[in-house]
């Protein structure tokens, strides 16, 4: 907080993330690159706990933000800085998983969104009554939930098919599975 | 237990609003229990910090980029001028004449031709191969037949007579690269005993002051 309060206190008012990474590419003041965690760290900390566990999450957040520090000329300005922060952020989770040994599992999650569909809703109707948000988010598959989380983030359809490297239709069919599964469970279209 | 089915519905456009707003609700609400850590935040920030001035503060690299820059320039362009360079490139012509038959004169000079040293790089072939040639001479110089004849300065150019027969004129840069006895030219006597010998296609590839006279035939 008090690092926090001191790179601000001398910086000024917070701008655009794409002007403060221009700051801080021109500048190399540390301040500007602080004001970037303020305004972008939590939200990938959280899309990152979603889709991991705390502790990766940390791991992972802080090898994106040393990745953006280093690679930050590489910014090439074609899309938001928010979006590449997210794209730098999923590959190093996946890289992270893979090093872990948990991605092969996940990456098959996507091909049994319709066919093992089952055990899932049998699981969610012993619950049904329980389950809050949380839980029913995280027993949709990992890619379905990436793909909602980043656009409840306010991502568009574009930025989340360059985020996770898939085409926009295949993103749209992702999507449309968690809104139906959450629609579903959450009672959002019982109303 | 079976697979319940979704409901198939229309919803109007208020109810999908709606729908969204609690989604987006939900979702706010969801993150807000899931916060940044502080201890992370501190560690990001510090991290911010370290690397962001490590090993130099940003100006100083960009400064270190820059000379970077200049030198390699700087390099390249003293190699490309070398490279440029003129440089001269010995070639050996002999020029015959018959003026009193069957008196022969043979001009034997070096023409120094100045070619960029990248191209002379490409055209050593024929120095090269004059070198070999000589360096094999030297080694088999017992084998080769020695012709004898007397070395004088005519008229400031080298001349080698062989009795009333032959006159073959030299110049100095061939003289130079004679030099194969370490004898020098300026000590010899004015009128030089020498043995020759010739590569094969008639240049000199070799002189020496010899002892004996040369003997000519009685005309």
């Amino acid at each position: 907080m008090a690092l926090a309060f001191l790179f601000s206190g001398r910086l000024g008012k917070a701008s655009s993330a794409e002007a403060l990474l221009a700051q801080f590419t021109r500048s190399g003041k540390p301040g500007y690159m602080a004001q970037l965690v303020e305004q972008c760290g939590p939200d990938l900390y959280y899309f990152l706990v979603k889709q991991s566990d705390a502790k990766m999450a940390e791991d992972v957040s802080q090898q994106t933000w040393l990745k953006v520090i280093e690679q930050h000329q590489r910014f090439a300005g074609g899309a938001s800085f928010k979006t590449w922060l997210f794209t730098i952020g999923r590959h190093t989770l996946v890289d992270e998983m893979r090093r872990q040994q948990r991605w092969q599992t996940i990456e098959w999650d996507d091909n049994m969104s319709e066919s093992a569909d089952t055990e899932v809703w049998q699981k969610v109707a012993l619950h049904q009554q329980q389950m809050a948000f949380d839980a029913h988010l995280m027993l949709l598959p990992f890619v379905q939930r990436e793909a909602l989380i980043l656009q409840l983030e306010g991502f568009s359809l574009a930025d989340i098919a360059l985020i996770t490297g898939q085409p926009q239709e295949t993103i749209k069919s992702r999507l449309r599975y968690a809104r139906q599964f959450l629609q579903q469970f959450c009672g959002v279209d019982h109303d | 237990m079976t697979k319940p089915t979704p409901p198939h519905f229309t919803p109007t456009t208020s109810k999908l609003d709606a729908q969204e707003q609690r989604l987006k609700q939900a979702y706010a609400e969801s993150k807000a229990q899931h916060p940044l850590p502080a201890a992370l935040k501190t560690k990001l920030l510090q991290q911010v910090n370290q690397r962001s001035a490590f090993p130099f503060s940003w100006p100083v690299q960009v400064w270190f980029r820059q000379v970077q820059f200049v030198l390699g320039s700087i390099c390249l362009a003293i190699l490309g001028f070398l490279l440029l360079q003129p440089v001269s490139i010995p070639s050996y012509q002999i020029a015959i004449t018959y003026q009193n038959q069957p008196f022969e004169r043979e001009n034997h000079r070096l023409t120094m031709r100045s070619l960029p040293a990248v191209v002379a790089q490409f055209s050593n072939d024929e120095q090269q191969q004059r070198y070999q040639q000589m360096v094999a001479a030297q080694r088999d110089i017992s084998q080769f037949h020695a012709e004898y004849g007397v070395l004088q300065k005519v008229q400031q150019e080298w001349q080698i007579t062989v009795c009333d027969k032959i006159a073959v004129t030299l110049d100095d840069a061939l003289l130079q690269q004679l030099k194969m006895f370490d004898a020098t030219p300026s000590v010899w006597q004015t009128q030089q005993q020498i043995a020759f010998y010739r590569g094969a296609q008639g240049q000199l590839v070799a002189i020496k002051p010899a002892d004996n006279a040369q003997l000519c035939p009685v005309s």
